[in-house]
């Protein structure tokens, strides 16, 4: 069915098959030879090689449509990829920022960016192209200690309770960042794209 | 989730520890600790308020480490209470630094006739 997309070779079909028709016409009977019987066989047969160009032309439009949707398709899913490969860089070096305002003592702004941390790693939970990741309970382990150090620290500033464990809170961050790195690398070398 | 639920929650949470069947982790704070399940943790943490009071809290967290139920008592105005909880909590600080085991290993080894202590290392030096 392609080669018949192709001009030159549909041109080629056409006058085979008007070559065909006359051969057959040639061993009519010699009451039915007349030009208005040939033209009648030859517009027969035009309408017929005019309704398998159509036929074609309606498939030809299909695949290339489904190609168009195929390709939009994997497009989104490289914007897609590519814009969690920069969330989960975003959130690792939040990580490290934490990790810096806490051992340098600025508590209120290492709260804000727990939050931020919070934020995003709940968004990913989210993806379901990271499930293998993000549903297990690990991964909630991890949200739960970002909620119950940010409380800590919320409560170590206000004096409510005293006595937050910072190298506790960094080495929870240490986890984090280690398991962010392990998704951005699946998500950057293991793709089957 | 009502405290008849609550209480149930506390007397299993109990019976689990005291049966060695759940293991409790340290938070940020060295005196709370915490149960990690599928889809949720439960956390226990006691302080000291304002200098006066003590306190005892058990939180229920869901999965998003978000609360969605929690307790808070004291010695002073909810006695009972206190002390009910407050026996999860140190089931739950017993089961994490295994004092009970530790401390009946230092028994055994000072109940027997066996010569207890050893140096850290041999002088393993050449003169």
């Amino acid at each position: 069915m392609k080669r018949i997309r192709d001009p030159i070779n549909a041109t080629i079909f056409y006058i085979a098959g008007l070559l065909l028709v006359s051969f057959i016409f040639y061993f009519f009977p010699e009451k039915q030879k007349s030009l208005m019987n040939y033209i009648s066989y030859f517009g027969t047969y035009t309408s017929i090689f005019g309704i398998m160009i159509t036929y074609t032309q309606i498939l030809s439009v299909k695949e290339i449509s489904e190609d168009t949707k195929l390709k939009v398709e994997n497009s989104l899913q490289k914007t897609f990829k590519i814009l969690t490969i920069s969330e989960l860089s975003k959130s690792i070096k939040l990580v490290q920022e934490i990790q810096n305002y806490l051992l340098n003592n600025k508590l209120e702004s290492a709260i804000i960016r727990l939050k931020d941390l919070k934020n995003t790693l709940i968004q990913l939970k989210h993806n379901n192209n990271l499930d293998e990741y993000t549903k297990s309970s690990l991964y909630s382990t991890y949200l739960t200690n970002i909620s119950i150090n940010t409380n800590n620290l919320n409560q170590h500033i206000i004096g409510s309770k005293t006595g937050v464990n910072i190298n506790k809170i960094v080495s929870n961050l240490e986890d984090i960042e280690n398991h962010l790195g392990e998704i951005e690398g699946h998500l950057k070398f293991n793709s089957h794209e | 989730m009502n405290d008849i639920k609550m209480e149930q929650l506390v007397a299993k949470l109990i019976e689990k520890t005291e049966n060695k069947m759940a293991v409790w982790d340290t938070t940020s704070r060295d005196n709370e600790f915490i149960l990690n399940l599928e889809k949720s943790s439960i956390t226990t943490d006691s302080w000291i308020m304002d200098n006066s009071k003590n306190c005892v809290d058990l939180n229920v967290r869901n999965d998003k480490g978000l609360i969605i139920y929690s307790i808070i008592y004291n010695d002073i105005d909810n006695i009972v209470e206190y002390d009910y909880l407050m026996n999860l909590h140190s089931l739950a600080k017993s089961s994490f630094y295994n004092i009970d085991d530790t401390v009946n290993d230092i028994f055994n080894e000072l109940n027997s006739d066996k010569i207890i202590g050893k140096k850290s290392s041999e002088d393993n030096l050449p003169w």
